[in-house]
């Protein structure tokens, strides 16, 4: 039992910013869930793998960026339509979807290993040598990758137009 | 507005290359997503019925061979009924059956089991070590599986078995208890009386290979969610006398066959779990 103790304690830890992570790399909420549900299974079932890893973080990190990789290769059917929406009601947080929108905006600019690279470096706080294994290459490449998607942010009109004029 | 990983080299005027910026910037955006609480019960059950699954599957695909007498229908290739089962056996591998029936029988099994299950899962939770036998002398019936709370696996081996590896001391509960992982396991009837069986694991838990079963040899049965085996005394199982019962499970890398006075044989997992239990009538 000590396997499922110490996987509930580590999904108990990490849920929110994996779920968070896979919004930023492009999924709706709905879909980041499933889709860390799916990673965090499939950890589960080579659990000794992750706990034998050198860094478990960058390796369950590897295993969401892989399972969504997969996810956009097939149609999705994660989602099912219902005839009625769910009430939400809530202060108005009008200025943190603006932001919100802008930044994901401008992530959607970016490349798919480039947006990787950013939400591993900048969210999820992996080094650069953890981001290089999450994604199974060489550090070099990492910082390439994180020049070129630093440049496109610069030039991205939301983000420009969010932190203000000059 | 200098370089993530070179504070002393300058990078590219704006506010978004300030890594401290861009980490507030993603960081605001990701908190705007809800976040409920993680499915953890939903995760273990979902592993729990995957992993019986595929032991239940892959059992139930080998002794398939044998099969006569089907109660329902089960994809094995052919028409169920006396016979198929050779003929199934000869036209498909292990691996493409086992995928084929895993890929229906999942399916059909595996949600029938969560939906029926649901509420026994929780109460299988609690009790999983408790529901470990001590003693095998004189338990009969049909026992459940571990994990998989709707559907049970019996089956019945006829004639007196020898086992074809060294034994091992004694354990507690008066039998013999036989421990093993990734390699070959056998309980093999001696040639007089080809009713046998044998446990087959390749490398890491994989299948690698089984055989068919003559026609007549025994039959099989999935009614109400119950796995029954009956191989037939005095029929032979093979051409070379020996029976295959093979489990697979992805993550089973050791089983223990705890084997009662009766000659029941307990089959647990490496946690101690229960598995199946192969009972002679």
């Amino acid at each position: 039992m000590e396997r499922y103790d110490e996987f509930s304690d580590f999904v108990a830890t990490r849920w929110p910013r994996l779920v968070r992570s896979a919004v930023l790399l492009g999924c709706s909420p709905a879909e980041a869930e499933d889709v860390v549900q799916t990673a965090l299974e499939l950890c589960l079932r080579k659990w000794s793998l992750v706990r034998g890893a050198d860094d478990r973080d960058a390796y369950v990190h590897r295993v969401l960026i892989n399972t969504f990789t997969s996810s956009r290769r097939r149609r999705w059917v994660g989602e099912r339509p219902t005839a009625v929406l769910p009430e939400e009601h809530g202060p108005d947080r009008a200025d943190e979807v603006d932001l919100a929108d802008a930044v994901l905006r401008a992530l959607r600019t970016l490349t798919t290993e480039q947006r990787a690279v950013v939400v591993l470096r900048y969210y999820a706080h992996l080094s650069e040598k953890q981001t290089a294994e999450a994604l199974g290459v060489a550090p070099g490449t990492v910082k390439s990758r994180l020049s070129r998607a630093l440049r496109v942010l610069a030039g991205d009109p939301d983000l420009v137009e969010l932190r203000g004029a000059p | 507005m200098t370089h993530p990983d070179r504070p002393d080299r300058p990078l590219l005027p704006g506010d978004v290359h300030d890594e401290d910026h861009l980490r507030r910037l993603l960081a605001t955006a990701a908190d705007t997503t809800p976040v409920g609480p993680p499915p953890v019960a939903t995760m273990l059950r979902h592993h729990r019925v995957r992993r019986r699954s595929r032991l239940l599957v892959a059992a139930a695909v080998v002794v398939a061979g044998a099969g006569v007498g089907l109660a329902t229908s089960v994809p094995f290739g052919g028409d169920p009924g006396p016979g198929a089962g050779t003929a199934a056996a000869t036209d498909m591998t292990e691996e493409s059956a086992a995928e084929e029936f895993a890929a229906e029988d999942y399916d059909a099994l595996s949600e029938d089991a969560v939906r029926q299950g649901a509420d026994e899962d929780a109460a299988a939770d609690s009790s999983e070590d408790a529901e470990v036998p001590t003693s095998m002398s004189g338990r009969g019936g049909v026992m459940p599986l571990g994990g998989w709370t709707s559907a049970r696996l019996e089956a019945s081996l006829a004639g007196a078995w020898s086992v074809g590896s060294a034994p091992q001391p004694a354990s507690t509960n008066g039998g013999q208890e036989y421990s093993f992982g990734g390699g070959r396991y056998e309980l093999q009837d001696d040639v007089s009386t080809p009713t046998a069986a044998t446990l087959y694991f390749g490398d890491g838990g994989t299948v690698t290979a089984w055989t068919g079963c003559e026609a007549g040899a025994g039959t099989w049965s999935v009614a109400d969610g119950t796995v029954s085996i009956e191989l037939t005394r005095g029929v032979p199982l093979c051409d070379d006398g020996t029976g295959l019962l093979a489990l697979l499970a992805e993550d089973l890398r050791s089983v223990r066959v705890v084997v009662a006075d009766d000659g029941t044989r307990t089959l647990l997992d490496e946690d101690g779990r229960l598995l199946a239990v192969l009972r002679r009538p």
